[in-house]
């Protein structure tokens, strides 16, 4: 089995949470103030969430959640491998959805936005056929890429920020309870981790708090800018995140939005793929005898059909589908099945 | 070493995720997604926003000349390099949309520097929505207020420059540094509105006439004009060529272009005679918008006094009289610390300037200390000149009370949210000002 590194994991792992703090804000609900709280605690519940994962990781270091499951009852194990290639066909949805949302908001005649979301798909197939070290290597460059494009926003607009901009409102439970329900939706790592961590050379644990502890810094640092220099503006815009490249601006580039949307894509793409791959390694490990790039297809084929009629219809958020249900599934599959199987005896070779 | 060359491999995959989603942007070659060349876009520099007297909208593009050759690109600098086009309709995607297709292009709104409106607009409310929602416009873009019509303005042939509109920029640039103008990005006007139920303020360009009787001459003062009055017909553009129910939707057209190539186009002479007179513009005061309509107009005295007191000054020379002569002290660094405080129900705000000066002249400690003192006088002036005609007289907050309320008392700005006039009615604004020499 080949194996990717821990930084490679933490990458993969922050990257595919990234994207909704990219993308997500059109969909918002409170202010910015119940949005950075509700993030906050959000966190904190994730760090206590992330626990029966880790405890399983430790008892079955090279055995993903599904084998692990598949072993002790054979019935319950396919059941398992089905739910989470239904729940990463779910999250692939959401993400046609919203990157479909930017393209179509953002470049209206750029190209019909069915077509665009295909050929992510397309790329994100051959992705996730070359393997997760494939991936992972992508998923590096394609951070350094995000840092970089940011540093120079942020560089760019640091004349532009002021306190003046800061405009708070008191934080109300009702939009902190909200905030801290979507937050858990966007919550997609609890799917990729308890099927990848076996891939992991060492310390596989820690990468999860390591994305943890990335994301909140990423965050905090993308909301402070977004307010300092966008004010109330923000209370208004499709793309905070997209809008603060059009502000910034340089001696020679008059806007620096094009930097930003390679990494948009990139992430997309880097997204796409890790959902497709933990499908495919979660169908292969139910279904021994069908070749897994044959579920591979299968998984690109239906996510993008089950895109289609929502883009075609420019239907961009389904509101129960994407909190309600997403969040269900990731809670049973990231948090309750781990609890569940991470008691009893482990493996011989147990991670220290 | 093999398993480096096949990860190489395997990182192809970057290169062609890029390619494939961009080459497939050339598959498409009719309807909405029709690829276009970058010479049948009309790059759009500046935009012009006027009121007809039925209401419409007249909107007009300023756009660099594409003529490869010729003495009308920007290669030659005796000759204008911008052209313009206009049409009126109900909206403004209407009218943009028209005089796209007077010009046979689709207009790319992308590069635009400025957003000027015509003394005639009376409402601001359907030019933001336009502009928050359109595409791909910089939120960087300038928006301010002329004194007579956008058109006219922007018919104006610059021949410095590398286009007329960069020349209007690098005026509101040079003018928010010595404190002439107030911030007018399209942001800030946003974000203010947003505040402040919808009070901003917006600098005034107006044009410098050079007649043969006085070459420097400039125009009416501020205070004479009336802003949100449609134009008489008589101060219309008497040359434009105008073309009744012109454009698809068959709504009232006037339509202009000057060196634009495709459709349908008109002689560059529209306006000559008055376009040669004009040789550069300049900022000379300020509307303030409330309710997101123009209310009244501050002077150019009042919009440096403001901007001193938003921290909005970076060079600015002040005029200190010492006895019977005029001196010119430099203001070069001012930096700003504010308090709110509640005194018998009043709000006090106090601001403290620090204002470092810079001397035109060799002076004496003892004369600079004096002159300094004069120039602190004259700021202090001007601040409240600026306080008097904003807060008091048209009791509007472009003094960022909003954001200092919230920061200091936020039971204050949850009653300046509910109602704002009567929490700026009780608003008073102490300026002292520390000269250092």
């Amino acid at each position: 089995m080949r194996k990717i590194s821990f930084g490679q994991m933490v990458v993969i792992l922050f990257l595919s949470r990234i994207f909704y703090t990219m993308t997500f804000i059109p969909f918002m609900y409170s202010d910015v103030t119940c949005q950075i709280i509700g993030f906050s605690i959000c966190t904190a519940i994730e760090c206590l969430a992330v626990i029966p994962i880790i405890v399983l990781y430790k008892k079955h270091p090279d055995k993903n959640i599904c084998q692990v499951i598949y072993e002790k009852s054979k019935l319950l194990g396919i059941l398992t491998c089905v739910v989470f290639a239904l729940a990463a066909v779910l999250v692939i949805n959401r993400l046609f959805r919203y990157f479909g949302y930017f393209v179509y908001a953002t470049f209206p005649d750029f190209l019909p936005t069915w077509l665009v979301i295909g050929a992510v798909a397309a790329v994100s197939f051959y992705a996730a056929f070359q393997g997760i070290e494939a991936i992972a290597r992508s998923a590096g460059i394609t951070f350094a890429f995000f840092v970089l494009s940011f540093i120079i926003v942020i560089l760019a607009l640091l004349g532009k920020m002021s306190f003046s901009n800061v405009i708070y409102d008191y934080p109300k439970f009702d939009d902190i309870s909200h905030e801290i329900y979507y937050e858990m939706s966007k919550f997609s790592e609890l799917l990729l981790f308890p099927i990848l961590y076996p891939y992991v050379k060492e310390k596989a644990g820690k990468s999860i708090y390591g994305a943890l502890a990335l994301k909140l810094i990423f965050v905090y640092v993308i909301t402070a800018v977004c307010v300092l220099t966008l004010g109330s503006f923000l209370n208004i815009s499709k793309f905070p995140f997209f809008d603060l490249g059009t502000y910034a601006e340089t001696f020679i580039i008059e806007r620096l939005d094009a930097f930003l949307l390679p990494a948009w894509i990139l992430v997309a793409f880097i997204k796409t793929s890790l959902l497709l791959l933990v499908g495919k390694i979660a169908l292969s490990t139910g279904f021994k005898r069908v070749k897994s790039n044959v579920f591979l297809l299968v998984l690109t084929v239906a996510a993008y059909a089950v895109s289609l009629p929502s883009v075609l219809q420019e239907k961009w958020n389904i509101g129960v589908l994407d909190k309600t249900v997403i969040t269900i599934f990731l809670i049973v599959l990231g948090v309750l099945l781990p609890l569940v199987f991470c008691f009893g005896k482990g493996d011989e070779n147990e991670a220290e | 070493m093999k398993r480096n060359r096949v990860c190489l491999k395997k990182l192809l995959i970057i290169p062609v995720c890029v390619l494939f989603i961009f080459s497939l942007s050339s598959c498409n070659a009719t309807g909405k997604y029709k690829k276009r060349d970058i010479d049948e876009k009309i790059i759009v520099h500046a935009l012009g926003i006027d009121m007809t007297k039925d209401g419409k909208f007249e909107v007009t593009l300023q756009m660099l000349v594409q003529q490869g050759t010729g003495s009308n690109t920007p290669i030659d600098p005796s000759k204008a390099n911008s052209a313009t086009v206009s049409q009126v309709a109900e909206t403004i995607p209407a009218a943009i949309e028209q005089c796209e297709t007077d010009l046979g292009k689709k207009a790319f709104l992308g590069h635009s520097e400025l957003i000027l409106l015509g003394k005639s607009v009376t409402d601001l409310n359907p030019i933001l929505d336009y502009f928050i929602n359109a595409e791909g416009i910089s939120l960087g873009t300038f928006m301010a207020y002329t004194d007579i019509t956008a058109k006219e303005i922007l018919n104006i042939k610059v021949t410095s420059g590398t286009y007329s509109a960069e020349v209007l920029k690098e005026i509101f640039e040079e003018s928010q540094k010595n404190g002439t103008s107030t911030e007018c990005e399209l942001i800030r006007h946003i974000d203010n509105i947003e505040n402040t139920n919808g009070t901003t303020v917006m600098p005034i360009i107006k044009k410098i006439k050079n007649d043969k009787k006085s070459s420097n001459e400039k125009e009416d003062s501020s205070s004479d004009i009336k802003f949100g009055e449609t134009e008489d017909d008589k101060s219309k553009n008497k040359s434009s060529n105008e073309k009744v129910g012109g454009g698809s939707s068959g709504s009232e057209s006037s339509s202009e272009t000057e060196g634009g190539s495709g459709g349908e186009e008109s002689g560059s002479g529209g306006g000559s005679s008055e376009e040669a007179e004009v040789t550069a513009f300049y900022i000379d005061g300020a509307v303030i918008v409330k309710d997101k309509k123009p209310k009244s107009v501050m002077s150019r005295d009042e919009v440096i006094g403001l901007s001193f007191l938003n921290n909005g000054v970076a060079e600015q020379t002040i005029d200190a009289k010492m006895g019977d002569t005029l001196t010119s002290v430099s203001a070069a660094s001012v930096k700003k610390q504010t308090g709110v405080s509640m005194k018998n129900d009043r709000i006090v705000i106090d601001v403290n300037l620090t204002i470092a000066y810079e001397f035109n002249k060799t002076f004496s400690y003892k004369e600079q200390k004096e002159t300094g003192q004069k120039a602190a006088e004259r700021i202090h002036s001007l601040c409240q000149e600026a306080i008097d005609k904003a807060l008091k007289e048209d009791n509007a907050d472009i003094f960022e009370i909003h954001s200092l309320l919230n920061h200091n008392d936020y039971a204050v700005y949850e009653e300046y949210k509910k109602n704002p006039e009567e929490i700026l009615k009780r608003v008073d604004i102490n300026v002292s000002i520390n000269p250092q020499i």
